[in-house]
Parts: structure tokens; sequence; C-alpha cells
């Protein structure tokens, strides 16, 4: 895990970090390296959605908001489907 | 968002529609430094602040160590999973954003949300360093101040008044029920009998979080204690001349006493315990509590500027 300048400020606690754990087997850190990584985000009504990579090659798809000042609060995440995949590689490419 | 919300979002396939879909905002950048928030039962916050003061350091300088220990050392503490008491009060430990990614890293080692690993490092290093000083972790631990006082102004007395009229009975009905609770109490003997900085001090951490109104404005930054005596004593000669400072919570700190009241049944039995001693001892006229303050814990009454008019008083009003 490198240097992490361009990220932003993510709001964790133990609620949203066991959601991510329990549900999906997903960590606050590997949410966060899909913001660090090559990535393409979209909104969809008051919701933010990204479609990114962790360190290890996991490909990831986040459900986030952004709060005042840029703070993210990631509220889910899952396993890209088959068909995301290649959305994620046409866009990232 | 709401639970049904993001199980929505989460269980739609986004191929097709990504690319009909507007970009996100752009990210803004984090700062160089970070915070981590940990919530823990207010006895555990007390536990540590006592292993601090034990030690003379400052509690978040103390827990800031424990946490680059913690990441130094490969041991993962060992605690019983946290009881039923809630978790109710919180610690911010500023940190480095170095620190806090190698916490974030440690947590994803070992599949466990990074808050918790930090939690359960608190809670262990507060039990090996508890048992170094020989303290006893058992020992009765009153409710934070705050949570008292926020319970307190949520509560009504005999005419259904859930405002508290006067520093001075601010000041004496937190006394009552720190004794009535745990017959013990953070004040101690001074000019107007028992007197807590304490209460000053959560009145306006209150103030400033925008839980209470009081009649008074509230300076900016942290009061000296020699300001707080200044007020207390400033205060008493007002009630003298009949100008009485008002504490109230709005309704945002109705709202947040009623959340804590509902958080777990202690709290509620607490919250009933708060209310029978307002209605008990708040009863009109503050001469009155002060009179049954001095009469019942005379120790507290030792070093009052007023003891010997209190004493008078009583006289009187037994002789009626």
């Amino acid at each position: 895990m490198g240097a992490r300048g361009g990220l932003p400020e993510f709001e964790w606690d133990e609620h949203n970090e066991d959601k991510l754990l329990e549900g999906h087997n997903v960590s606050a850190l590997e949410a966060e390296q899909c913001f660090a990584n090559p990535k393409t985000r979209r909104r969809e009504g008051d919701a933010l959605l990204l479609m990114g990579v962790t360190d290890d090659g996991r490909m990831l798809f986040l459900v986030y908001e952004q709060k005042p000042k840029g703070v993210v609060r990631v509220y889910s995440a899952r396993e890209m489907t088959e068909k995301e995949r290649r959305t994620y590689r046409r866009n990232v490419r | 968002m709401t639970k049904d919300r993001w199980d929505e979002l989460l269980d739609r396939d986004w191929s097709d529609a990504w690319d009909t879909l507007p970009e996100a905002p752009d990210l803004v950048p984090r700062g160089k430094t970070a915070q981590i928030t940990l919530r823990l039962p207010a006895t555990m916050v007390a536990r540590v602040k006592r292993v601090a003061a034990a030690r003379a350091i400052p509690y978040h300088t103390l827990v800031r160590a424990w946490i680059v220990e913690g990441l130094r050392s490969s041991a993962v503490p060992e605690v019983e999973e946290p009881d039923t008491e809630a978790q109710t009060a919180q610690l911010n430990i500023k940190l480095d954003q170095t620190m806090l990614d190698a916490l974030k890293a440690r947590g994803h080692e070992l599949r466990k949300p990074y808050h918790r690993f930090a939690r359960e490092l608190v809670e262990w290093e507060t039990e090996q360093a508890e048992a170094a000083l020989g303290l006893d972790p058992t020992a009765s631990h009153l409710p934070a101040i705050k949570e008292l006082m926020v319970l307190l102004l949520h509560a009504t007395n005999q005419r259904g008044d859930s405002a508290v009229r006067g520093m001075t009975r601010l000041q004496k009905l937190l006394f009552v029920l720190e004794q009535k609770l745990a017959a013990q109490t953070r004040s101690y003997a001074f000019n107007y009998g028992p007197f807590n900085e304490d209460v000053n001090d959560a009145a306006r951490a209150l103030e400033v979080a925008g839980f209470i109104r009081s009649s008074e404005p509230v300076a900016s930054g942290p009061p000296s204690f020699q300001q707080m005596i200044a007020t207390v004593i400033d205060r008493a000669r007002s009630e003298d001349e009949g100008k009485v400072v008002e504490f109230a919570l709005n309704d945002r700190g109705h709202e947040v006493a009623e959340t804590l009241r509902q958080s777990s049944p202690s709290y509620d039995q607490l919250f009933k315990f708060v209310e029978s001693i307002r209605q008990e001892w708040d009863t009109g006229d503050i001469n009155e509590l002060v009179d049954r303050v001095y009469e019942t814990w005379p120790q507290y009454a030792e070093k009052s500027v007023i003891r010997d008019k209190v004493a008078r008083r009583t006289e009187r009003r037994r002789g009626r």
C-alpha cells in the first residue's frame, strides 16, 4: 500500500465497516483502494456509484455519498458482475 | 440514504445504464491530519481518563501511544465482546494519515473493522494499565456529568418544568443526584457548599454543541478555573438580585436526551431515577434546596461562607 495523497477523506465507524465486511467481505482499506486506483464514477439521484479495483485485483462496485467538505461515506460494496467488469474496462481504458 | 435504497442500488446490474448516467462530482483530496472517533461505554472512557490521570498525561496522548504501540506489535488484543452497556461516550484521537492508513491495513489483515481493533486495543491496554497501577476496574463509576445534566434537564419537577433556574440549583441538584446514585460525588466543599467546576464546563459544552440554551451568552474558548469560580460567584450574586440564569434543553437537546434514555434499559432506569430526584428535591425555593443539602451533607458545607446564614435559616424554619 503506497502513499495515497490524492484520496478523499473517508467517514468510517464500526457500523459501516461491519456492514461491508459481514455482507460482502470488503474491508475499509479495500474500499479506499478502489478510490485510489483507476475507477469510473457516476451519479444516480442522491447516490454516487463507483466501479474500481483493489490493490489485489478485486473488482468492486461501491455505493457512496459525498458529505460536506467532500468527506466520503461508503454505504455498501459488492463484486462486479461479469457485464459490469466489461463496462469498467471500457471506461478506464 | 436508507438501507432499502442502497440495497436497491446494489441489487441492480449497472452495465447497460452506466454510460447514460451523469459523472459523479469531483473528489476532494484529504488533509494531512486525521482523527479516529472511538465509541465506548461511558464507564470505559472514565477508566481511560483515570489511568491517564494516574500517569499524569493527557488521555488523548495516552490513547495515541497505545495505538502506536499496538501497530508496532503483532499481538492482537484479547478482550471480551462488549457487554450490553450503551456506547454513549466517544474519544476523538488525532492521528497523522500514515498512522491511520496503518490502522486500516491492520484491520484489513485481521478482517475486522479497524475501529473495533483500535477500541479493543484501548480496552485491553486500560485493563493492563489498571492492573499495573493497582486501580480497581470494578469501582463504582458515576455516569458522565454531561449525561446526568442532559437527563436532568429532560426530566421535570413537580410543576412540570424541565428548565433548571440558576447555576446554584444546577450544581446542587447534580450533587444530590451523584450522592443518591453512588454515595459519592465529584463535588468538593467550597465557598457556597458542594461545588464541581465540571458542571460549568459541561453546561458550556452542551451549549456549544447546540443542545442547551441558557439565558447568558457563552464566551468563546474554554474558561479558566478562576473564570468559572468568578462566574459562579457572580451568578450567586445575580440570583440574590433576582436575575437568575436559566438552563434548558432546546428541541434538539430533548431529542438527544430521549435517544440516550431509550438507548438501553439502564439509561431508562437512570432517567426515572433522575426524574424522581427532581420531583423530590427541586421544589421551588432555592434556599430550601441549599438548606436541605447543607443539613444532609454537612461535610460539604464546612468551607461555606454562608454556612451560618443557612444554619440560622434552618433553625427559623424548624421553629415555625
